[in-house]
C-alpha cells in the first residue's frame, strides 16, 4: 500500500493507535515513567543554566535565563527526538513493512506525533515554572495553538524526508548528533536574537546587518524559538512577517518531505 | 462483486527487480572523476512477464524452488510491492497470512498490543472492540494478556499474532505452507481456523514446495522458475510435470515443530 494522502486518511486510527502506544510505552519502560519528559529537559536546562550564568556570568538581560532557554529547549527537543528515531525507523521497522500492507509514511508522523506528547508535557511544566518566576499569564499565549500546528507541520515534513532518506543510506545516522548540535548552537536556543542582530550589527558597511538578521530568520526554527519567547517570556505578539515566513517554509518543507518520501517508497521496500 | 466471467486477479506482462549491488572498490580519485560513487546496480528480474488470470473460486498452488520468485509474487498480491513493469488489477480485498510477532511493542501489554497489531492489519477499531474476548480467549494467553510482552515466550507471541491476524476477512486469502504456529495442539487449532477462513474466500493462493501437500488443496497450480511463469493450469497436470522435473515425488511436506 502506498503512502498516498487517502491511504494515510483511510488508515488514520493506525496513526493514531501508533503515536498512544509509543507514549505509552515510553512511559512504562521506565521507573520515572511520565516524569522522564519533565526531567529530562529541566536537567538540560540546568545544566546550561550552570554553564552561561554560573561559569560565564552571562544571560542577565534574559532574566529568569531558565524560563528564556526552555521555551527553546523544549521544541528543540521535540526536532531532535524525531530526526535521531527517524533515521533508522524504516529499517528497524523491515520485516512488518514487508508482510503488512500500510502506508509507511506513518511511522514518521507517529514519531512526530508522540514526540509531541512529550512536548506538551514538558510546556505545561514550563508555563507553571513561568508563573513561579512571575511572569504572568497574557493574551500573547493565545500564540501557543498556532504554533504548535506550525511546528508540526514543519517536524512532520522533516520527519518523512529523514525517514527516507536514512532508509536508503546508512550513513545518515552517524551525522545526524553534528546536524542535532549544529542546529542547537546555530538557533537562537541559549541567547536570543537580540544578541544576533547587535554581531551582526558589528559587520555594517560590509555587509548590511538588517539583510543578515533576515537571512537568519528565514529559518524556521529560529522563528519558531522566537514565537515561544513572544508568547511565553516577553508576553508580547511575534512579529507578522516572522508567521508569514513560519508557515510558508513549514508548508513547503512539509510538501518537499512528503514528495521526498512517496518518490522512494516503492525503492524503500525492495532495500530493507 | 464480481460475475462468474470475470477474473478476481488479473496480472499482465508484470515484472519486478530488484538491485544487486556487487560493490567493488573504488578510491576517491576514481569516485570524482567517474562521478560515480559505487559499481552501477545491477538488476536481477524476481518475476518478469507473468500474465496471469486468477477467478473466482480457484485455489492456486504456488509451485518453484527457492527464489523462482513465489514470495515476490506474494508481496505484489498483497499490494505491499508494486511491479515496476506491467499492471496488476486486484478486485477484493487481500490478505497474506504472516506470523505477526514482530510489529510487537513489548513494553506494552498483549491486549494493547492486539489492538496495534489490529491497526496495522487495517481492521476497523469497532470490529476489534467486539472481538478482543474472542481473540484473546483464541490466544490462550489467560491472564497474561495484561502483562508486558517482554515476558512472553515466542511461542505465545505468535499465538497472539496469529489470532488477531485471522480475525481478518479477506476475500483474497495468500498463505504459505510452513506458515505455522504453537504446539502440535494448537497448531491442530490454528489449522481449523485457516480452514474456516479459507471457506469463506473467493480465491486462494497458497506457496508451497511440496507438491503432495497442494494436490489435495488445489484446483489449478502455477509453476514459477527464475521468475518466469513454467507453467500454469489445472492442479493436477502442473503438479505432475513439476513432479517429474524435480525427477521424483516429494513426500508430503510437514512443517517443523516451531
Amino acid at each position: 500500500m502506498t503512502s498516498s494522502f487517502s491511504n494515510l486518511v483511510a488508515r488514520r486510527d493506525l496513526l493514531v493507535e501508533l503515536t498512544l502506544s509509543e507514549l505509552r510505552s515510553s512511559a512504562n519502560e521506565t521507573r520515572l515513567g511520565w516524569l522522564w519528559w519533565l526531567v529530562d529537559p529541566l536537567l538540560t536546562m540546568l545544566i546550561y543554566w550552570a554553564v552561561v550564568v554560573g561559569i560565564f556570568g552571562r544571560g542577565e538581560q534574559y532574566d529568569p535565563y531558565p524560563i528564556f532557554i526552555l521555551c527553546a529547549i523544549l521544541p528543540f527537543k521535540h526536532f531532535s527526538s524525531s530526526l535521531n528515531s527517524c533515521c533508522k525507523l524504516l529499517r528497524s521497522r523491515d520485516v512488518l513493512i514487508k508482510s503488512v500492507p500500510f502506508p509507511t509514511m506513518v511511522l514518521p508522523l507517529s514519531v512526530v506525533f508522540s514526540g509531541f506528547g512529550f512536548f506538551l508535557f514538558g510546556m505545561v511544566t514550563l508555563l507553571v515554572a513561568a508563573v513561579a518566576f512571575g511572569k504572568p499569564f497574557s493574551e500573547a499565549l493565545v500564540q501557543l495553538p498556532a504554533l504548535f500546528a506550525l511546528q508540526l507541520v514543519l517536524f512532520g515534513g522533516i520527519a518523512l524526508g529523514i525517514a527516507a532518506i536514512g532508509a536508503l543510506i546508512r550513513d545518515l545516522s552517524g551525522f545526524m548528533s553534528h546536524v542535532n548540535r549544529i542546529f542547537f548552537y546555530m538557533c537562537p536556543t541559549l541567547y536570543g536574537v537580540d544578541m544576533v542582530a547587535e554581531r551582526f550589527a558589528r559587520l555594517e558597511g560590509v555587509v548590511s546587518g538588517e539583510l543578515l538578521v533576515q537571512l537568519y530568520m528565514l529559518n524556521p526554527l529560529a522563528i519558531l524559538f522566537t514565537g515561544y519567547r513572544d508568547a511565553i517570556f516577553y508576553g508580547r505578539f511575534l512579529q507578522t512577517e516572522y508567521w508569514v515566513t513560519l508557515s510558508v517554509v513549514s508548508v513547503v518543507i512539509f510538501l518537499a518531505g512528503y514528495r521526498v518520501f512517496q518518490h522512494f517508497d516503492r525503492r524503500v521496500i525492495k532495500f530493507l | 462483486m464480481s460475475d462468474d466471467g470475470e477474473a478476481i486477479v488479473r496480472l499482465k506482462n508484470l515484472g519486478v527487480y530488484f538491485h544487486l549491488h556487487r560493490r567493488q572498490k573504488i578510491n576517491l580519485r576514481q569516485a570524482i572523476l567517474r562521478r560515480q560513487w559505487g559499481a552501477r546496480p545491477e538488476l536481477l528480474w524476481a518475476l518478469r512477464h507473468i500474465t496471469l488470470e486468477l477467478f473466482e473460486g480457484d485455489v492456486v498452488g504456488i509451485v518453484g524452488h527457492n527464489g523462482a520468485g513465489k514470495s515476490t509474487l506474494c508481496l505484489v498480491l498483497s499490494q505491499i510491492l508494486q511491479p515496476d513493469e506491467g499492471e496488476v488489477q486486484i478486485r477484493g480485498k487481500v490478505s497474506q497470512l504472516v506470523s505477526l510477532s514482530t510489529g510487537l511493542n513489548s513494553d506494552l501489554s498483549g491486549r494493547a498490543n492486539v489492538r496495534l497489531l489490529a491497526a496495522y492489519l487495517g481492521i476497523p477499531r469497532a470490529v476489534i472492540d467486539s472481538k478482543i474476548d474472542e481473540i484473546i480467549e483464541f490466544s490462550e494467553l489467560g491472564e497474561f494478556i495484561d502483562e508486558p510482552m517482554r515476558h512472553y515466550s515466542s511461542g505465545m507471541r505468535a499465538r497472539l499474532g496469529f489470532s488477531v491476524a485471522t480475525t481478518l476477512e479477506p476475500e483474497i486469502l495468500i498463505l504459505d505452507e510452513v506458515f505455522s504456529v504453537g504446539d502440535a495442539r494448537f497448531r491442530a487449532k490454528s489449522r481449523a481456523r485457516i480452514d474456516e477462513m479459507m471457506a469463506r474466500c473467493k480465491l486462494i493462493a497458497i506457496v508451497s514446495h511440496s507438491s503432495e501437500f497442494l494436490r489435495t488443496l488445489c484446483s489449478h497450480a502455477l509453476w514459477l522458475e527464475k521468475g518466469r511463469v513454467v507453467r500454469f493450469g489445472k492442479a493436477a497436470e502442473v503438479l505432475d510435470e513439476y513432479d517429474e522435473a524435480m525427477g521424483q515425488p516429494e513426500g508430503p511436506m510437514e512443517p517443523d515443530p516451531a
